[in-house]
């Protein structure tokens, strides 16, 4: 497991690499606005070439809404300290993603507040997260 | 390196052919026969670990290349479609999961690569995509019925403890730079060592020469950091591509996705 002073590093690294050429544009995703979605996660696929959270929002009069949120690779999320068993079904989670421009039920993840208040992604987006770098997962 | 070359008898050459319905007797390069070469590699400079693209800084960046003619007015409209779609490069009639090819995937940020040696080769292992890339030191030449391919032919020597590599062969998907094609007269030049200042950034000093498409050759230098500490991770891009790129070149968003 990666230290956390190399983790920090290494998100350093990320943040100062700038515009990365990605497996595809994200021009679909609307970066100038987050959602904050607040459910119980139906699937993690940690997958090629992107990861997605599977997640059901309930309405106050109980109507189940499914959201799909696109994530990094699990090459580039494992590096930055996810496993593959850090959301898991069941897990009731908050999730802030760049919704899609035409209106689809998905959106480019930005940050996750795990059952544990434990936050992945970046800690700064998560209304009420803790903003401090240990927030980071480690 | 000796330069072995090995012809095999026409008595086989003859079984080869009827078997393969090859046309003339093939050459085995020495590359394919690397016992008793192993040796020769202790000469070779470190490179172990895991190489992966770092920030420009304080560098110059990298000059744009300057496409020209039908090549230039094909990537003036492709710009002109991405300004009007947040920056998005259409990709008709391909997928995402369709590599970049070389020079544009040298750019490539957070994915790192990994270099092998063996006698007469010396292969990249690049995680994106999981794909390969032989550049051939053992004294071979590009063939002369070349099929265009994403990585072209590649062959190389060593000047002292750089790699000095001449590739021809790409194909049409192979980009220069995003929405920037090239012509079959395409030839990309690189020089690839470490930094003399720094062992642990490999530096490949890339010159695309290519008269039909570039006003000029294009020259690129591009940092990567060494991470001994890493292993290069799998991608399956068939998994689970769920941004399929639709009739207009442009990536869909799938709602529903791989369920297991």
């Amino acid at each position: 497991m990666m230290s956390r002073s190399a983790l920090l590093g290494l998100a350093a690294a990320l943040l100062a690499s700038g515009p990365a050429l990605a497996h595809h544009s994200f021009a679909m995703f609307d970066r100038q606005k987050e959602i904050t979605l607040t459910g119980t996660v139906k699937e993690f696929q940690w997958t090629n070439p992107h990861s997605f959270i599977e997640i059901e929002v309930a309405d106050p009069q109980g109507a189940v809404t499914p959201y799909s949120v696109e994530m990094n690779s699990p090459n580039n999320l494992t590096r930055q300290g996810w496993k593959s068993n850090a959301l898991k079904p069941g897990d009731k989670v908050t999730v802030v993603m760049n919704p899609l421009r035409d209106g689809s039920r998905g959106g480019l993840f930005v940050s996750v507040m795990l059952p544990d208040g434990k936050v992945l992604g970046d800690p700064t987006r998560l209304p009420g997260a803790p903003t401090s770098p240990q927030a980071r997962p480690g | 390196m000796a330069s072995i070359r090995l012809r095999i008898t026409a008595g086989a050459a003859a079984t080869l052919a009827l078997a393969t319905g090859a046309a003339a007797a093939e050459e085995v390069h020495p590359a394919a026969q690397p016992k008793g070469h192993y040796a020769t590699l202790d000469a070779l400079p470190d490179w172990g670990g895991a190489w992966v693209l770092e920030a420009q800084r304080g560098v110059a960046p990298n000059p744009a290349p300057e496409p020209k003619g039908a090549y230039k007015q094909r990537y003036l409209a492709l710009k002109a479609q991405a300004d009007a779609n947040h920056g998005e490069f259409p990709r008709v009639g391909s997928s995402y999961c369709a590599p970049p090819g070389i020079p544009y995937q040298a750019g490539l940020a957070q994915y790192p690569n990994e270099y092998l040696f063996t006698p007469g080769r010396v292969t990249v292992l690049m995680e994106a995509w999981t794909q390969v890339r032989r550049i051939f030191t053992d004294g071979r030449k590009h063939p002369g019925d070349l099929e265009a391919s994403f990585y072209g032919h590649s062959i190389g020597h060593w000047e002292g403890q750089t790699l000095v590599v001449d590739t021809v062969g790409l194909k049409p998907g192979s980009l220069i730079a995003a929405g920037m094609g090239h012509s079959d007269k395409e030839r990309i030049a690189e020089r690839i060592h470490l930094s003399p200042t720094d062992p642990d950034q490999l530096v490949d000093e890339i010159t695309v020469t290519d008269p039909e498409a570039l006003e000029r050759p294009w020259s690129a230098v591009y940092r990567y950091r060494r991470h001994r500490e890493w292993e290069l991770l799998e991608f399956a891009c068939a998994e689970n591509d769920r941004n399929p790129v639709g009739a207009s070149g442009v990536g869909g968003f799938k709602e529903e996705g791989a369920q297991r």
